[in-house]
């Protein structure tokens, strides 16, 4: 019996007019948006690599130089985007497209490419993933509004009533075959989107698991929606009604509720300004943490341990230089400082992150979009991956400059030299990014959230069928 | 005609639905309100703030490299006091978090500005941004158009499923009167939550401004009216009520997504952002030129200025400035590139805002809240022009080795010219109003038809 009602159903919808109309609007703006979405980052990709190897070559040929005036010169790293990027740009609007690594100080990535585009993103970006996770639910709600409120309204819910078809059945048949048509209307643009995606990227084993990850979760999320639209046209008698409620729930979820969770996670976790931060960082280097001492007191006791280590009396007769010593030991110090209030900053963003889910009880768009850019790789955790390794390579060839300005020169003299032989030495940045597993891992508190919402939404669904009457 | 308004508003108060949909609809812009008048509340006690925290010598932990005390050093600590910040206008809080995108906090010293990562950038949690914040305008962009969607689809197209119209057109000789004085009470209906939200904003802002708030709340009625004068066009059309409620949330999502995203890929058409990562390249070139002219340099300023005696074993600071004012002098140009191409994209999209009410109401928001980028543009060439007479009155003090005297009377930043009045988004929402409500009007006997 419930196969002829899913086959009923998935032609029913197949047969109305709708379907072909918004079949084509999804396919023509999905197809567009993923275009538009690929060419940039392509670009963007490109000429990340471009500058990334203009740049080392910058390094490269600086000439002869003091190697701590040559790490001055710093060394810009990018972070090479995952080819799902394209499918959801997630915070690259609002993540700075550099990081600059210079001795002394550890920066953010800088340059958001929102301060320069910002009036078209303001509602939203124009993305595939936008289409996905904000403009979908819409064709799953405009398919499914007048499930049964149209049955109702045309009498021939009376007659399957009369027929003893079961309402569990009847609803659970209707459901699979919506969300069988909703997968019709889908498949064209999708496996459009693969082709392109294949033409343009080299996809790894890691990238078709997450866009097959994707894929799994965005199911999941129209799911959720076809089963609160489902029962809506169960619970409203009129098909106006059902609509309007559809359509005041996919606002809140969509517009409302990721707006009023950021507005709540902002004033819950305050995090500093620009000006607080770095003034925090520089108080603790000088006043020193804990016990530490201050700038002075520390830099004293460094000189009579290294005067004790190297056996002599004096910094004029020490067998190596001792600016850089000295420059070592603070910059050890300082990158002690800086990684306590990165980490403070990072963990304040995490947990405002945390505090936005209280509005996913408005609806599951906001777990969704948070899903969406984890396996995209584009979310706050892939970001502070990133920073963290530059922060290491950053750590590596300002070690590299301050060894060269040791080993060349001797007590106080400063006359150490490098050439291009050295800065040439200095390895290029390479990253990694991790795997799927990593962004299940930051993503798993979001997957629970869709979780519940799709157990609630099948729960009522399935409570709605004891209210079904003709 | 008032008793028809009496009826309608009475039809209207009755219906639970939509006293429901009015009361969210103010709840959440009252909300949004209160938020961003005590966020612009709070920006602009900050503007106060940085001159301490800076200034405040305690916290200057030294990098080596940072300028030093020595010769010359406290004239170097004066000038690192120094910052300027974007003096926000009367309309902030419709607009408040777009202040943090741009760096409207600017440190004027002898570095470039450019170059250093931690002088201009704000510090804020990308994952908030990108969710949205509540700032004002932005939703009542968003929302103001979904609420007369919500009162005003298929009212006809209900009526006539219903069997309801047929008897209108039977007793009334002007049907299409009875559509307009519903109209009419869905547009009060909307305007009044929509303006009285919108003095709340403004309220806890002290800085706010009447001209402000009369120009938005002129706005707000167009942008309400505009919204209504599409409702009922659609009420012409022959299909059902929900096939009517699919088109205009397409018209919305048209006008407010996709038109926006369309005008700003034209404006880049016609004048391409230049790419930031190929500005690192060209400013590091600058950077390996200076840092080998340094010496050079240094020889030059002392030849350009013989009043001034050289310093004899100068420290890093002083060897170093020369190098950074040319450094400055080239890397500037490049990067007001940037400001100058985002005013003309802003422009261009002011002249085209006709065809998108809600980028209309975030063009009207940034212009009145004074971070539109035309008025930044004119910011920084004014910081630019300021910088240079500071460095005019500094530099040669930090040459000379001499501290600043206690009479010396540093420059201050020239106030900026206040907002000019931009009309051109106001009278093409006018336009667009008026072309809507006239068709509407010629097209009205078509509601005669049963």
């Amino acid at each position: 019996m419930i196969a002829a009602i899913i086959r009923k159903e998935l032609l029913a919808v197949l047969r109305d007019g709708r379907l072909l109309v918004l079949a084509f609007s999804v396919f023509a703006v999905l197809s567009g948006f993923f275009l538009a979405s690929v060419a940039e980052h392509r670009q963007v990709q490109q000429e990340k690599q471009a500058v990334g190897a203009t740049a080392k070559e910058q390094w490269d040929t600086q000439g002869v130089k003091n190697p701590h005036a040559a790490a001055h010169f710093g060394i810009y790293v990018f972070k090479p985007d995952s080819p799902l990027a394209s499918v959801d740009p997630g915070l690259r609007q609002y993540t700075g497209q550099a990081l600059w690594l210079e001795p002394h100080k550890r920066n953010g990535a800088r340059f958001n490419p929102a301060a320069d585009q910002g009036l078209a993103g303001r509602f939203g970006q124009a993305s595939a993933g936008f289409v996905l996770y904000a403009l979908l639910p819409l064709l799953v709600i405009a398919l499914a509004f007048n499930a049964v409120t149209q049955e109702r309204e045309q009498g021939t819910l009376r007659m399957l009533h009369s027929l003893g078809v079961s309402a569990a059945k009847l609803l659970l048949g209707k459901f699979t075959g919506l969300l069988l048509a909703f997968v019709v209307v889908l498949t064209p643009a999708m496996l459009i989107a693969v082709i392109i995606l294949y033409q343009n990227f080299d996809l790894a084993g890691d990238d078709i698991l997450r866009l097959s990850a994707l894929s799994g979760v965005l199911f999941v999320y129209y799911a959720v929606f076809a089963a609160l639209a489902m029962s809506t046209s169960i619970h409203f008698k009129s098909s106006r009604l059902a609509l309007f409620v559809l359509l005041a729930f996919w606002a809140g979820s969509v517009l409302i509720a990721p707006r009023l969770g950021a507005t709540a996670a902002e004033m819950l976790v305050p995090t500093p300004s620009a000006t607080a931060f770095w003034a925090a960082i520089k108080q603790d280097i000088q006043q020193g943490l804990a016990n530490d001492g201050d700038h002075d007191a520390r830099e004293a006791a460094f000189n009579v341990q290294v005067l004790k280590q190297y056996g002599v009396a004096r910094i004029e007769d020490l067998p190596v230089g001792y600016t850089a010593l000295k420059r070592s030991f603070n910059d050890n110090y300082s990158e002690r400082v800086h990684a306590l209030h990165f980490d403070r900053l990072s963990n304040a963003f995490e947990r405002q992150g945390r505090f936005v889910h209280i509005a996913s009880l408005l609806g599951p768009s906001i777990a969704m979009r948070s899903v969406s850019m984890a396996l995209s790789g584009m979310d706050l955790a892939h970001q502070r991956h990133f920073e963290d390794e530059a922060e290491q390579y950053r750590d590596y060839f300002i070690g590299l400059t301050d060894d060269w300005d040791r080993e060349r020169s001797h007590g106080a003299e400063r006359g150490a030299q490098g050439h291009d032989a050295d800065w040439g030495s200095v390895k290029a940045f390479s990253y990694t990014p991790p795997p799927l597993g990593f962004a299940l891992y930051h993503a798993l508190a979001d997957l629970l959230v869709l979780l519940a919402w799709l157990a609630v939404a099948l729960i009522w669904l399935l409570f709605s069928a004891n209210r079904l009457k003709p | 005609m008032t008793g028809l308004l009496q009826a309608e508003w009475l039809r209207f108060i009755r219906n639970p639905v939509n006293l429901w949909v009015v009361a969210a609809f103010f709840a959440l812009l009252a909300a949004s309100a209160l938020w961003s008048g005590l966020a612009a509340g709070e920006f602009r006690a900050r503007a106060l703030q940085p001159q301490q925290q800076t200034g405040n010598s305690q916290v200057r932990a030294e990098m080596h490299d940072a300028p030093v005390a020595g010769k010359g050093g406290e004239t170097v600590k004066s000038a690192d006091n120094t910052s300027v910040r974007l003096p926000a206008l009367g309309g902030l809080a419709l607009s408040v978090r777009q202040m943090d995108l741009l760096g409207t906090e600017l440190r004027i010293s002898t570095r470039s500005r450019y170059t250093d990562g931690r002088n201009s950038d704000q510090l804020f949690n990308p994952l908030l941004r990108e969710l949205g914040l509540l700032d004002f305008a932005s939703i009542i962009a968003l929302l103001l158009p979904l609420t007369v969607i919500a009162l005003s689809y298929g009212l006809v197209q209900e009526d006539r499923e219903r069997g309801v119209w047929r008897l209108v057109c039977a007793q009334m000789p002007h049907p299409w009167r009875l559509v307009f004085a519903s109209l009419a009470v869905r547009f009060v209906m909307v305007l009044v939550p929509a303006a009285t939200a919108s003095l709340l904003a403004f309220m806890p802002d002290s800085g706010s401004s009447l001209y402000a708030a009369m120009y938005w709340l002129v706005f707000v009625g167009l942008f309400a009216g505009v919204w209504i004068a599409i409702s009922g066009l659609f009420l012409l059309l022959p299909v059902s009520s929900g096939a009517a409620a699919v088109g205009l949330l397409g018209v919305w999502l048209i006008t407010t997504f996709a038109v926006p995203a369309g005008l700003s890929w034209a404006a880049n058409g016609m004048e391409p952002m230049p790419s930031r990562l190929a500005a690192i390249v060209d400013i590091r070139r600058v950077q390996a030129q200076t840092s080998r002219q340094q010496v050079e340099l240094l020889s030059a300023w002392y030849l350009a200025h013989p009043e001034i005696s050289a310093v004899k074993e100068p420290s890093l600071a002083i060897a170093g400035l020369p190098a950074n004012l040319e450094l400055d002098s080239k890397v500037r140009p490049l990067m007001y590139r940037f400001d100058e191409v985002r005013k003309a994209h802003f422009e261009f999209m002011e002249r085209w805002s006709a065809l998108s009410p809600g980028l209309a109401a975030v063009l009207t928001a940034d212009r009145l809240a004074g971070i539109d980028a035309s008025r930044y543009a004119g910011y920084i060439e004014a910081v630019n022009q300021f910088e240079d007479r500071w460095r005019a009155f500094f530099v040669p003090k930090m040459m000379s080795g001499q501290g600043a005297q206690a009479l010396d009377q540093p420059p201050v930043l020239s106030p900026l010219p206040a907002t000019e009045s931009v009309w051109t988004v106001i009278l093409s929402q006018s336009l667009i109003g008026v072309l809507l409500l006239l068709t509407l009007a010629i097209l009205r006997n078509r509601f005669g038809r049963p």
